[in-house]
């Protein structure tokens, strides 16, 4: 069985809602699955973390984690709420997720679980709750 | 002996950019190192939000200064990806040739730069002397040194003549028989061993666990390059090897600096030839319609793994543009990898993971470090 079938069966054990595009697999998940799914992928493949892409979609966060697995490009794509915007924090799984989870928490106003990331500003002109690349005022 | 506190940057000559070291020393040794980032700060991802996809050729090509074209190339592929467009064989060669003299050209100045930082002056001074080369490639082939505007969406925007390729293959020929004298004398060099050698350690499994990129992985033995592993552009067609070095040390990411030029300059000579024999003469791919969609662009910079995410919808506005630099998955390794180290060795591994601040700093991220300095300082 090769590497992207054995991939494919473990991504359709959890959510049916998966693309593959090119040497891409585009997946949805439901935020409570998203961590203990990443812990199982790095305890069976090798897997190289690239980033986390936050977006403002109205009343959602959505978050794609951009993984290599193995050669193979995997995005898991996961909504939360935009009120109460909350995240199990992955720096755990992923050493190098650290950073980025703390730009979203700063960008987006997003909180990650278990990882306290103090709200400090690079650029002095932003005001206090301000959050630049979340829309609205929430 | 009482433990003294040392503020590099974040305006130093040893190091490129702006960014602010606080290092705490004990005995002439390191025992913490964090470091403040933001000097740079200029919202690019919000910015890429206000203008359409081809006014963002423009804006991304600014975020760096060494690097612009990987930024250009890894944003068209990304749109290009999500809009379905087949570049055309021409343009593939010339993306490669270009994204190949800039490697050599970025690799050139951290050298000296790292050479300067280590004392060794003359060698910055030859290196230096020698980037002209490529520096002088870049005017006569884009007419700019900096920001080259080649790539655009579906292709690249000019055509190379071959009378100034085959020049500059021939200059490229000098450049590389330097290259090759600088390994042979500084490999065994005790002056640059005993800078280099076992300082700033990052083993392979601690550069597993920080997930660095680039000849910072490749010096710690992981093979990882983009150009092999997800061949884009030509790159599937051409030879060339992937450089690894167990060591992990400084003198690792120095010498596969100085390698990785080698290999640059092999593929530029298949490149050229590909593109002087190529019958097809379209330098780019028209497109019509642009409809909800998205796509990923992945291509190795000097400086390692650059990574694109566009989202489009009905309009030319982007909805979102996120981009991953190199700098961003190699700089947090540096707080492990000073500790335990001299002091006077601290701008040598500084400049050993070849850090751009620029890229760095394209949007807000967190300053790093420990939290227990964390609070006293802010």
């Amino acid at each position: 069985m090769s590497l992207s079938t054995r991939l494919q069966k473990d991504i359709e054990k959890l959510s049916k809602a998966y693309e593959v595009r090119d040497k891409e697999i585009w997946m949805k998940i439901d935020k409570k699955d998203l961590k203990d799914f990443l812990k199982s992928l790095k305890e069976k493949y090798d897997v190289h973390f690239i980033t986390i892409t936050a977006s403002d979609v109205g009343t959602k966060i959505q978050l794609i984690y951009h993984l290599d697995v193995n050669g193979i490009l995997l995005n898991v794509e996961t909504l939360i709420g935009k009120l109460s915007a909350f995240m199990d924090s992955v720096s755990d799984v992923f050493r190098g997720a650290e950073w980025i989870e703390g730009e979203i928490s700063e960008m987006f106003n997003v909180k990650f679980k278990g990882k306290e990331y103090p709200r400090r500003f690079l650029s002095k002109k932003f005001s206090e709750g301000f959050h630049p690349l979340r829309r609205g005022k929430l | 002996m009482t433990e003294e506190k040392i503020v590099i940057g974040p305006f130093y000559p040893a190091l490129e950019e702006p960014i602010q070291f606080h290092l705490t020393v004990k005995n002439g040794k390191i025992v913490d190192a964090s470091f403040k980032i933001g000097f740079h700060h200029r919202g690019i991802e919000k910015l890429a939000l206000k203008r359409n996809i081809w006014e963002n050729i423009l804006l991304v090509e600014r975020i760096c200064g060494i690097c612009s074209n990987a930024h250009t190339l890894c944003y068209c592929r990304a749109v290009e990806k999500a809009l379905n467009i087949e570049v055309p064989p021409k343009a593939k060669h010339i993306r490669v040739i270009v994204s190949e003299l800039e490697r050599i050209h970025s690799h050139m100045l951290i050298l000296g730069a790292l050479m300067h930082s280590l004392n060794f002056h003359s060698l910055f001074n030859d290196i230096m002397i020698n980037r002209e080369i490529v520096m002088e490639a870049f005017e006569l082939l884009c007419g700019n040194r900096v920001h080259y505007g080649i790539n655009t969406i579906g292709g690249v925007r000019r055509n190379f003549p071959e009378k100034l390729l085959r020049n500059i293959l021939e200059n490229l020929r000098k450049l590389e028989s330097f290259i090759q004298t600088t390994i042979t004398n500084i490999e065994n060099k005790k002056e640059f061993c005993e800078k280099t050698e076992n300082v700033g350690v990052i083993s392979k499994s601690l550069a597993k666990k920080f997930d660095v990129v680039g000849p910072v992985a490749r010096a710690s033995g992981i093979s990882f390059d983009l150009r092999k592993y997800h061949p884009y552009e030509s790159y599937a067609d051409i030879d060339f090897d992937v450089i690894t070095r167990a060591d992990g040390d400084v003198k690792a990411r120095t010498l596969i600096r100085f390698e990785e030029i080698i290999q640059s300059i092999k593929i530029i000579n298949q490149a050229t030839d590909k593109l002087l024999s190529e019958k097809n003469v379209s330098l780019y791919s028209e497109f019509h319609g642009i409809s909800p969609c998205e796509g990923i662009g992945r291509v190795e910079a000097p400086r390692g793994e650059l990574f694109y995410y566009v989202s489009l919808t009905n309009t030319s506005i982007p909805k979102r543009v996120k981009m991953r630099t190199p700098t961003f998955a190699n700089i947090p390794v540096l707080s492990e990898i000073l500790l335990n180290e001299k002091v006077e060795l601290a701008l040598g591994i500084i400049n050993s993971i070849d850090p751009c601040i620029a890229c760095l700093d394209r949007s807000l991220i967190i300053k790093n470090g420990r939290k227990k300095n964390e609070k006293s300082r802010n």
